[in-house]
Order: structure tokens, then C-alpha cells, then sequence
């Protein structure tokens, strides 16, 4: 044990040890490395020892505190930690104390202040003369700042979950339990160095990691010691800083929000032999003073419940190879790590742990219970990897993998063989016959530079001496960019003409600088008697123009497809060629209904680019079946080489049942509609949502939903979210509330397996320009579950009797923000939704109601730069145009208009809208009658021109020349990103 | 040099615009624990501070006066005298962790211990029961920061939500909420590796997905309105009557 100096000894060791003036000099002016950490006052007091001692303690957890400072004092020499175990405690006698579980009393006696019960410790600072504010940190600043002589750490005997000096424990964290006494020591010893908190460095997206020892309430997270704390405390006491390499993995990342770590997980909980999964949520940094080579973190296997490590004598699960090294206060955050659980892993319950090594050795010697960042366990509470029986380690299944995912010709695309099992030969096969010899490899991984665009089929077959498996993916290679135009090839997934009922009109736009043709190739549904697939010449679409085809079916006959008279409907391919880019082509089919010869009720579906397809699982939300409205479920398969099976399960609204429909096989091209497909699912299921899954399939699809109301048959077109797509903010553009004429209902559905709280906030802006915020409201989802709020403005009125700032009868229309928060108690993460507003308003004409859907939008679909196409003002149909300031906060963003004449390409008209504010929402009415009085056929472009902010934009196209003409019925066209 | 208690009077009036940037190290209490810990609830304007030692001059303290404007919790009182271990007296000065600044003239809510206690701060979880209301420079509505400068909403799984740093701005008592990096300076990054399973043969890397960092800082954007002493005076209120549980639910 090491003897305390006594007082009267301190100020020899002070004289003797104090750094020098200029170092405490420089590190009182050093300022803050990037912002990053804050401080204000140093140690002056030689040898800055802390003694560890304390009443309430026991050796164990005094030697984990005192573990925890000499794991620091590899990064700074400051520390020389002693314990003492005669519990004596002091104040104000020039020793620097860790009092360990001191009771409220005990501190009172000896500090003159208790701890709060739920307070894990305080640090009590002894400033010398001069000091000013220890909390002056506020920008980073550090005035007044000057030298500690002496600092006590009390730790709160008082704390009401209890401690724990396990190195292995799982501290106090969301789910609370024991805190750890070497992190709070080690949190407050920091503050005695003069670290100051640092939550939320930085909201930028762009930055790095904010985790830090000095940024935590929960205390899990506060034992590792990270790059931030590190490169601070060198900062703060540069002459004390040691030159080594230090790498550090973390079994989680920590986010920019509030304590909000996510921990590492693995993609699978259980595998057989030769399955592959990934591991998520880890960080690596060099928390180090000096630049590290090469090095290597490796996963391992090892048995559950054996021990809170892996050993490298374990069985390797994979590796990553970092070998450019890493940078002084490098870091990455590391997730879809890959590993294979190798042949010949015995069944049973595993952990999942991985050590960090350079040069195949740890950069600290491991023992363990002791504080180390060499190796860590994934999840936070160990997650259990089950290995199955039953199946032989040497199975086979060819596998692979391609880069980039969307090639252009001519570009090099780097394939890997995934395969189960062990194959010893490789053979593939481009589909690029052109490429001469270079159309097959032996190569395990090998590249291939396409020669021909479009589809290709590229197929691996693998063997291992005793067996053979194959397996074939559709590649789309694009055509060279800026080497004879480019292409693009909206799909519209369905074009008809049911004589006397429906039919659609068809709108194809090229808003760029080159002229371009478009060949229109259909693929007739089998559903009409599938006669007369097939393509039409390519016709010219010039710069700049747009034209619109009343009945796409009938146009298609006139051009020579045999396609029958009667009814006829199928799918439409737009094949641009000689584009300036690939953004600048646009389709859009608008299929409408005549409802008693006042007008038509209609409904827009925009095309969707074939490599833009989905390929993989999608939601289709909102829909019903009931006495006023009937759900359709349409699909198309996008390719033109290869079918596609596709499983459609459909979930109820309660989230407590699910029905899985038969298998639908689509040939290339095809689309079919499941009618009434609630009913299909069973009579219970009177609302609900489906869920399209192509399984392992990579042919590209297109799904979506029509919700059509059954008085007068106007429909809503309700696109498909792929998995990847669904986002935990949505803004809903338009929500109105028009006396008790026009209303909106709101759709929420949870598509995650954990309750959810969808928070609504309602921002008006016709009544109230700029935009009069209405509160915060929420709505509670069980898992799975959908929500449909009629009249969600009055619902929201209801929920704040007396309070809701716009009395009924007025006219409203604003914008609505959900956020998808976790319904789970001490969860943080977001949680992902669906949301979409339904506007409609009773038919004057026919029983029943017309209405347009909008859906909500992810702030990552929001834009700058916007097209927003289709736009007419005839006889027959008006459009109006509206705009979303798209953040809930923020300075205003201006936006301007370039309204095009897509008759002649010439830009007709440029305004500049006035500021939009956070959320508001904006429509010009009739705009082209307004700011291009005479042009009946345009599209707009849409700039930001002022503020940092974004926007969505869409069109309405209404029937009727004016209000009050035709139905009124509207059809929602969404803007276009221009990227 | 000593300092003189006018000067760190002077310094507390005209230095110090956001409140101290500490947090406590405790547990995280959920808005329910602020409100049902603390037996008075107040929104009070600072009117006065002063330093003084304690019993056995063992401990300084700071002692602020509060003119109450509303008593949301316990009983009505026009002043009250709040004491925060730590301070100066004398050019001699104790300094304790986790122990919130006031300034005067500012106003707060604040969630206070029952008196009695010797707490280094008598503010519920040290600092989480504390927030200052200020002047968003930008809408000119009157928001509350929680005790680091964060503007807060409140959160679907009962907690506090921070969803915008604020910076003061130029005219005392307002704040211009931040969503962005007070520096562009990022930590350099490592490259991507590459990766083999078990036996050393290559696996594909994963796509690219957007850091955790990004995602929450993303959704913290987009986390709605900051809470104003409205909005929060009606979730005090709901959690007295019983409406709101435990865990906010």
C-alpha cells in the first residue's frame, strides 16, 4: 500500500513536482481541440495522486476505482492511485480523495452538503485564489480559469439501485440496475482534471461520434475510455501526455442525441453452419497518441455463459482488416459486418465477442476484470447465437454478391462469392456475350466491365466435389453517361380503357436540354385476355416539352398494337433515349371515371424508373373494405427478362392477425390487380395493410394500393414503401379542415413489432401565414397495428377542448409532422412508420365522396431542386401547386418557380414565393392561369433560392376549369427530385 | 489575484447568458420522477444573489432570491430563497460538480427539493428539474432550455428530449436554436476494411448505411416544437392529478 504524504509533507512535493508555469500556462490558453471537449481549471497538485478511500466500500470496489485511474494514467501520466483501507476520510487537507460511499450524513459532517438519493457522486473542488466560474464553458471559452490545489470525489453511499466494481458488469443503465463505482470515479475524477460535460458536440450529420466518459447518466457506457477523453485530457495537460497506439472497439455507437448509445447487434439469432450474418453497431478508434498501422478486429465464437470475453483460441467467426491503419483520433462506426459461422460449430447456445490485435498481438495485456478496449462482447446483455442441428456443415448454396449495384456499361463490377458451404470450383456466367472470353471466370470473385447495356442474368454455379448448386441474378446495366445520351425507362404499372367507365390519360414530359425519343412498349394483363403486348416506334419528345394523350389504349391502337377493342388495360414502359440525363424524363398515367356527366373523379400514379424498382419487401398501408370504400392491391413485375413470385401477406388494422395470400407469379411485364384484397385476407379484415415480399428474388417490381370509393368509384392511389425507404419523421403536405366541405383523415400504421406513439403536430398556414402551430397531440399503436383518424383536424380540436387555437367552421389547411417514437419504456431509438392523409369531400352529384391521398415524407425525400410535372389548365382540368417548408425548424427558405410552356419548351414565367417558414404550407391556385396566364400545358421547376432549408412540392390536377366546375376531384402528382 | 464578491456579482449578471453547461451523474429521471420528486414546482423570476458560508464553514453557499410568478406544485409563496452548494467569499472559493449557475433577471421553472436538505442542489436530479425559459430570436416565441442549453420536448417514452442546441444571441434573453456543428471540424475517419470469414477467404463489404450519429442527429431535426411553459405547465399538471404515469404513458 502506498503512504498518503501528509499535509505538512505537501508543499516539499509541491515545489518539487508542480509542472512547470509554462506548462500550466499552456494548458490554462490551450483551448479546445475541435470544440470537442470543455474544460476550466487544472490540477496543480503534485503528484496529483488520488487516494481511494472510503467507509462503505469494500477492497474490491476501492481497487476497481483505482483500476479505472491507472487505465487512464496509460493516457496521461497524473495518476498514482493509492488505496486506503482505514476509511478515514478528510477535507481541505491538500490530499486528493476518492471517498468512496460516503452516506448523506457522513458528507454533511465532513463536506457541509449531502447527495441527492438518485445522484451518483459529486466532485469538490478546492480552487486556488483567483479562480472565477468552474462552469464557464459555455462556447468553449475558458476564462477565469486557474488551478485546483486539492479535489475530494464523494461517492453517494446513499444511491438507491446500489454499485458494483465488476469490470463485466452492466451499469446503470436505461434498464437500471447497480451502478459502477469506477465509472463514477472515473466521471469525476475528470471533473477534478477540469472536464466538463460534452452531450451533443455537434447536431451535424456529418460529424462523428459524441461518446464520451464525461457525457453519460447512465453509467454503462462510462468505463470505456474514449478518443474525445483521451485527446481532452492530453489537451489539458500536454506535459503530462504519453506518445502510444492505442486502438479501442466498443461493443455500441453513441449517437448526437440525448445518452442515446445503441448497442452492437447481431443480424441473426439463430444460423446453421455456414450462414452468414452481420454484426452491427460497433466502433473502432485510436484513442491514442500515435498513428496505428495496420490492424485487425476479429470475431469470435465462444460458448454462452462460459465467460464475458472471447479468447483468441476461440473459433473465428471473421475478420475485419484495417489495412491502412488508423489516425491519431481516428474512428469509425462499423456496421454490416459480415461473418460465416464456420463448418464443423458443434449445436448450441454462443456468445459473440471480438478482439482487436496489431500485429497479431493486443495493444495492452488482457487480464481479466480489469479495465481494457481490446475486447468487447455484442449486445448489451449478450446476445445468444443458436447454432441449429440437423444439417451437415458441407451443405452447398451458391450465393453471390455484386458492386456497384446499378452499373453503367463499361464499368467494372466486382463480384463475391457468398456460398454456404465449401466450394472448391467456381463458374460463372456474365450474360454479356459480347465481352468475348471475358463473358465466364473460374475466379472465386472475380470483375467484369458490361459491354452491352440492359438486363443481364448472371449466374454462379459452384461445387465442392460432392455436390453442385447454381444460382442466377439480374444485373441492369445502364448505358455510358455523356457517350450518346442517356436512357431512362419510367414504368406506369398500369394503363386502361374500360369503355364508359375508365380510361387513362397519359402524360410524358422531358424537361431536359436534348431532344429524345421515347418508345412506349406495353405488356397486355392477362387479366383483358393479354392481346396485343408489344412496342410502338420510337416517337420525338424535344427538349422542354410535354404531351398529354387523353386515352394512353386508344393511342396505342391508333400507333398499330393490335390490341382489342373493349375492355384493355396493362403495363406501359416509357424507353427514353438521347435524354441530357436521366432525371429529365417523366411519365404519368391519370385514370379517371365519368361520374354523371358533370365531370370525371380521377387518380395520378406517376412512373417509376425500372432500375428504380423495388427488390425487395414493401408495405401498401390505408387500406379498407367496408360499405363506403373497396381496396385493391396492384403489382407489376418491372423486368422484361425474368418473372418474379411475390408473397403478399396482409395484416389487419388491430396488428393481431394476418392472412398470407397465395403466391402471385408475374411474367416480365405483367400486372395484375388482387381486388378487394381485405376480402381476400378474410371478412374480419375490413381495414389493414399488405406487406409484398419478393424473398430472395432481385427481379424488380412495382407495388401499390387503390382505395376506391364505392359511391362514386374515384380512387386514391396509395404507392408502396420498400422496407428500406420507411422512416421514423414523416411531414403530411396538405391536411385540411374547409368547413364541412373538404376534411382529411390520417392514416398511421406501426409496421415494427413494438407499440409505437405516433406525435402529430399540426402547423396551419391558410388561415394563419406563417404558420400557427397547434400542439403536440399523440396517438398510441400496438404493434402492427394501423390507425385511421377521420377528420383529423376535429380530432385534434376534441383532444384540446377549449384550448385548440382554430375554432370549427373555419378554413384550414397545413401541414402535419409524426414522429414515431418507441412505446417502450427507457427505449430512445425511433421507431419507423407509415402515415398518409386521405382528403376528400362528399359528391354533389353521386352518392359517395371524392378524394386525393397524400402520403408522408421522409425529410430524405425532400428537395432543393424539384420538378413538378403534368401541370394543365383547360377546359376540363385545372392544377394548383403547393409547397412545404419541409423542417420543423428553422429560418424561412424562399423558392422559385420557372413555370415551363411544355407546348413550345420556352420558359413562360419565374417567381420568387415569398418566405416560406418552418412547416408552412402554400398553394397557388390555378397557377398557370395566374402566372402564365394562356398556357395550358407546363411543368414547374423548383429552386431554393434563399435559406438552408428544403421543401416537398406537389400538384393537384382538379377537374374542372374552376372551382364549382366539373367534380372538383383532384389527383395528386408528387414533385420529382432533381438530383 | 482574489476575486471580489462585486466581481463575481458583476460576472453572474453580465457574463453568464445560458445557464451553466453541467449535467448530473445520477440516474436519468424521467419527466414523471422530476415532478413527483420535487415538492414545489415553481416559475420564478432570479432577482438577487448572494455568497455566505455555511455551518462550521465547512461549505459556501450561493443563495439565490426567486420572485415566483406561478406555483405549479406545493404552496403558494410570491418569494422564496433557493441555496446552491459552491461559490465565493472572500476571494476564497469551493466549487461542486453538478451544481447549476442562476443568473439573475432570468426566469426558470424549477422542480425543487423539499427544504431541509442539505443537497448540493436543491433542484430535482441536480440540474434535470431546471429549465430556463428564453426568447427564440427566430419565432419570438418563449421557449424553456433544459439546464445545458438544449431546447427539449417531451418525449413519447416519458423522458426529455433534446432536439436543438441554443446559442445566445446577440440581445440578451434570446437564443437562436442551432442544428448544426459549432465547428466543421469532424474526426478523421478510418478506412473501410476488408473482410473474410473464419478460414481467411474475402467477404463482400456491406453497403454504406448513415452513422448513428447522422441518424439521430436527422431525427432530431425533425423532432417537432420546443416545449414552452405552456406545454410543460400542462404535463405538471397532468402528472399531479395521476394522469400521466410513470413512464409517461
Amino acid at each position: 500500500m502506498r503512504r498518503v504524504p501528509t499535509f505538512a509533507a505537501l508543499p516539499l512535493l509541491t515545489a518539487l513536482l508542480l509542472p512547470s508555469p509554462a506548462d500550466a500556462q499552456a494548458s490554462a490558453n490551450a483551448g479546445h481541440p475541435d470544440q470537442e471537449g470543455c474544460w476550466c481549471g487544472y490540477q496543480t497538485n503534485a503528484p496529483r495522486s488520488y487516494v481511494i478511500r472510503g467507509k462503505g466500500s469494500d477492497s474490491g470496489q476501492k481497487e476497481a476505482a483505482a483500476d479505472m485511474l491507472r487505465e487512464w494514467n496509460r493516457y496521461v501520466d497524473l495518476f498514482t492511485p493509492s488505496v486506503d483501507l482505514t476509511q478515514s476520510l478528510g477535507s481541505r487537507n491538500g490530499v486528493n480523495e476518492v471517498n468512496l460511499f460516503i452516506t448523506s450524513a457522513e458528507s454533511e459532517t465532513i463536506y457541509g452538503v449531502s447527495v441527492e438519493p438518485k445522484a451518483f457522486g459529486i466532485a469538490v473542488i478546492y480552487p486556488d485564489e483567483g479562480f472565477g466560474h468552474f462552469n464557464e464553458c459555455s462556447g468553449f471559452k475558458t476564462t477565469d480559469c486557474g488551478p485546483f490545489t486539492e479535489t475530494d470525489v464523494v461517492v453517494n453511499a446513499d444511491y438507491s439501485a446500489g454499485w458494483t466494481g465488476d469490470w463485466f458488469a452492466k451499469g446503470n443503465d436505461k434498464g437500471g440496475g447497480a451502478a459502477l463505482v469506477q465509472t463514477t470515479v472515473l466521471h469525476e475524477v475528470g471533473h477534478t482534471l477540469g472536464l466538463h460535460h460534452v452531450f451533443n458536440v455537434a447536431f451535424d450529420a456529418l460529424y462523428g461520434n459524441s461518446f464520451s466518459t464525461m457525457n453519460y447518466l447512465n453509467d454503462d457506457v462510462g468505463k470505456f475510455v474514449t478518443r474525445m477523453d483521451s485527446k481532452t485530457v492530453r489537451a489539458q495537460y500536454p506535459g503530462a501526455a504519453r506518445s502510444f497506439v492505442d486502438l479501442a472497439i466498443t461493443p455500441f455507437v453513441y449517437g448526437n442525441g440525448q445518452y442515446d448509445q445503441e448497442y452492437a447487434a447481431l443480424s441473426k439469432s439463430s444460423v446453421l453452419t455456414g450462414d452468414r450474418l452481420t454484426v452491427s453497431n460497433w466502433l473502432v478508434q485510436n484513442v491514442g497518441s500515435r498513428k496505428a498501422g495496420a490492424f485487425r478486429v476479429t470475431f469470435y465464437l465462444f460458448p454462452a455463459g462460459s465467460r464475458p470475453y472471447p479468447e483468441p483460441s476461440d473459433r473465428a467467426l471473421g475478420s475485419a482488416d484495417f489495412g491502412e491503419g488508423a489516425d491519431v483520433d481516428a474512428e469509425r462506426e462499423m456496421s454490416g459486418t459480415p461473418l460465416v459461422v464456420p463448418a464443423g460449430v458443434p449445436a448450441g447456445d454462443y456468445w459473440v465477442g471480438a478482439i482487436v490485435t496489431v500485429g497479431g498481438q493486443e495493444d495492452s495485456p488482457w487480464s481479466a476484470g480489469k479495465p481494457n478496449n481490446n475486447r468487447m462482447v455484442i449486445g448489451h446483455s449478450f446476445s445468444t447465437l443458436r447454432v441449429l442441428p440437423g444439417i451437415g456443415p458441407t451443405l452447398l448454396g451458391a450465393e453471390f454478391l455484386f458492386t456497384p449495384a446499378q452499373p453503367q456499361a463499361g464499368q467494372t463490377v466486382t463480384f463475391a462469392d457468398v456460398s454456404r458451404g465449401s466450394p472448391t470450383s467456381w463458374l460463372w456466367d456474365f450474360d454479356d456475350p459480347g465481352s468475348g472470353h471475358a463473358n465466364r471466370s473460374a475466379d472465386p470473385d472475380p470483375s467484369h466491365a458490361f459491354v452491352s447495356a440492359g438486363a443481364h442474368v448472371v449466374s454462379l454455379a459452384v461445387k465442392d466435389g460432392k455436390a453442385e448448386s447454381t444460382t442466377s441474378r439480374t444485373l441492369f446495366v445502364a448505358p455510358t453517361f455523356g457517350n450518346g445520351g442517356t436512357t431512362a425507362t419510367p414504368v406506369l404499372p398500369v394503363v386502361i380503357d374500360l369503355p364508359g367507365r375508365f380510361s387513362t390519360e397519359l402524360t410524358i414530359a422531358n424537361s431536359g436540354s436534348d431532344d429524345a425519343t421515347v418508345r412506349l412498349r406495353y405488356t397486355a394483363s392477362p387479366r383483358f385476355g393479354g392481346q396485343g403486348t408489344g412496342a410502338i416506334p420510337p416517337l420525338p419528345v424535344k427538349a422542354g416539352r410535354q404531351v398529354v394523350v387523353a386515352n394512353a389504349v386508344d393511342y396505342l391502337r391508333s400507333k398499330g398494337l393490335p390490341i382489342p377493342a373493349g375492355d384493355q388495360g396493362g403495363s406501359l414502359r416509357l424507353e427514353f433515349e438521347g435524354l441530357s440525363s436521366t432525371g429529365a424524363a417523366y411519365g404519368l398515367a391519370r385514370t379517371t371515371a365519368p361520374i354523371a356527366g358533370v365531370g370525371r373523379a380521377g387518380v395520378s400514379c406517376a412512373g417509376v424508373d425500372a432500375r428504380a424498382a423495388y427488390n425487395e419487401r414493401v408495405a401498401v398501408f390505408g387500406l379498407r373494405e367496408n360499405a363506403y370504400d373497396r381496396s385493391h392491391l396492384g403489382l407489376v413485375n418491372t423486368s422484361t427478362t425474368s418473372p418474379v413470385t411475390l408473397t403478399v401477406d396482409v395484416v389487419r388494422g388491430d396488428g393481431k392477425e394476418s392472412a398470407r395470400l397465395a403466391p402471385v407469379t408475374l411474367q416480365p411485364g405483367e400486372w395484375r390487380q388482387l381486388d378487394r384484397v381485405l376480402s381476400l385476407a378474410g371478412p374480419s379484415f375490413t381495414e389493414g395493410w399488405a406487406v409484398v415480399d419478393p424473398g430472395t428474388s432481385t427481379v424488380p417490381f412495382l407495388a401499390y394500393g387503390v382505395v376506391n370509393d364505392n359511391g362514386t368509384n374515384d380512387g386514391s392511389y396509395v404507392a408502396a414503401i420498400p422496407d428500406s425507404k420507411v422512416e421514423a419523421s414523416l411531414v403530411l403536405p396538405a391536411v385540411v379542415e374547409i368547413g364541412d366541405r373538404y376534411s382529411s383523415e390520417l392514416i398511421l400504421t406501426n409496421v415494427a413489432n413494438v407499440k409505437t406513439e405516433a406525435i402529430v403536430e399540426f402547423v396551419e398556414s391558410l388561415a394563419n401565414p406563417g404558420g400557427l402551430p397547434t400542439g403536440t397531440f399523440s396517438f398510441f399503436l400496438g404493434p402492427f397495428e394501423q390507425v385511421i383518424v377521420p377528420e383529423i383536424v376535429d380530432t385534434l380540436r376534441r383532444q384540446k377542448p377549449g384550448a385548440f387555437p382554430l375554432p370549427k367552421g373555419g378554413a384550414y389547411t397545413g401541414t402535419l409532422s409524426v414522429t414515431f417514437s418507441p412505446g417502450t419504456p427507457g427505449s430512445t431509438a425511433m421507431t419507423p412508420g407509415l402515415a398518409g392523409v386521405r382528403t376528400s369531400s362528399p359528391s354533389s352529384v353521386t352518392p359517395g365522396r371524392l378524394g386525393v391521398f397524400s402520403p408522408g415524407e421522409g425529410i430524405q425525400k425532400s428537395a432543393r431542386d424539384a420538378f413538378v410535372y403534368g401541370l394543365q389548365q383547360n377546359a376540363s382540368t385545372r392544377s394548383n401547386l403547393a409547397i412545404v417548408n419541409a423542417v420543423t425548424m428553422g429560418p424561412p427558405i424562399k423558392v422559385r418557380l420557372e413555370i415551363v410552356d411544355a407546348d413550345t419548351g420556352v420558359v413562360a414565367a419565374t417567381r420568387t414565393l415569398s418566405p416560406l417558414a418552418a412547416l408552412e404550407w402554400r398553394q397557388i391556385d390555378r397557377v398557370l392561369e395566374l402566372y402564365a396566364p394562356g398556357v395550358t400545358n407546363a411543368f414547374v421547376h423548383l429552386s431554393v433560392v434563399e435559406g438552408d432549408s428544403r421543401f416537398f412540392a406537389y400538384a393537384v390536377l382538379n377537374d374542372g376549369a374552376r372551382p364549382g366546375q366539373g367534380t372538383g376531384d383532384g389527383s395528386y402528382v408528387p414533385m420529382v427530385v432533381n438530383q | 489575484m482574489r476575486k471580489s464578491l462585486g466581481r463575481l456579482l458583476v460576472l453572474l449578471v453580465l457574463s453568464i447568458p445560458m445557464t451553466a453547461r453541467v449535467a448530473a451523474l445520477g440516474a436519468r429521471l424521467s419527466f414523471a420522477e422530476i415532478v413527483q420528486d420535487g415538492e414545489t414546482i415553481v416559475a420564478a423570476t432570479i432577482t438577487s444573489v448572494s455568497t455566505r458560508w455555511g455551518a462550521e464553514h465547512k461549505m459556501i453557499w450561493t443563495d439565490y432570491a426567486l420572485s415566483v410568478q406561478e406555483v405549479w406544485k406545493g404552496s403558494p409563496r410570491a418569494v422564496l430563497t433557493v441555496s446552491f452548494a459552491g461559490g465565493t467569499v472572500a476571494g476564497e472559493s469551493i466549487l461542486v460538480s453538478h451544481v447549476p449557475e442562476l443568473e439573475v433577471g432570468a426566469t426558470y421553472v424549477l422542480s425543487l427539493h423539499e427544504p431541509g436538505h442539505l443537497y448540493a442542489s436543491p433542484v430535482v436530479g441536480s440540474e434535470q428539474g431546471l429549465f430556463r425559459e428564453v426568447t427564440d430570436a427566430e419565432s419570438g416565441r418563449r421557449i424553456l432550455l433544459d439546464a445545458e442549453g438544449f431546447a427539449v420536448r417531451l418525449g413519447a417514452d416519458g423522458q426529455i428530449v433534446r432536439i436543438a442546441a441554443a446559442e445566445p444571441a446577440l440581445t440578451s434573453g434570446k437564443v437562436t436554436l442551432r442544428r448544426t456543428s459549432l465547428t466543421g471540424v469532424r474526426p478523421p475517419s478510418i478506412a473501410e476494411p476488408t473482410y473474410r470469414d473464419g478460414q481467411g477467404r474475402p467477404l463482400p463489404a456491406p453497403t454504406s448505411q448513415p452513422s448513428r450519429a447522422a441518424r439521430t442527429s436527422a431525427a432530431a431535426q425533425e423532432s417537432g416544437f420546443p416545449l414552452t411553459r405552456a406545454a410543460l405547465k400542462a404535463a405538471v399538471r397532468q402528472v399531479v392529478e395521476g394522469r400521466r404515469e410513470g413512464d409517461g404513458r
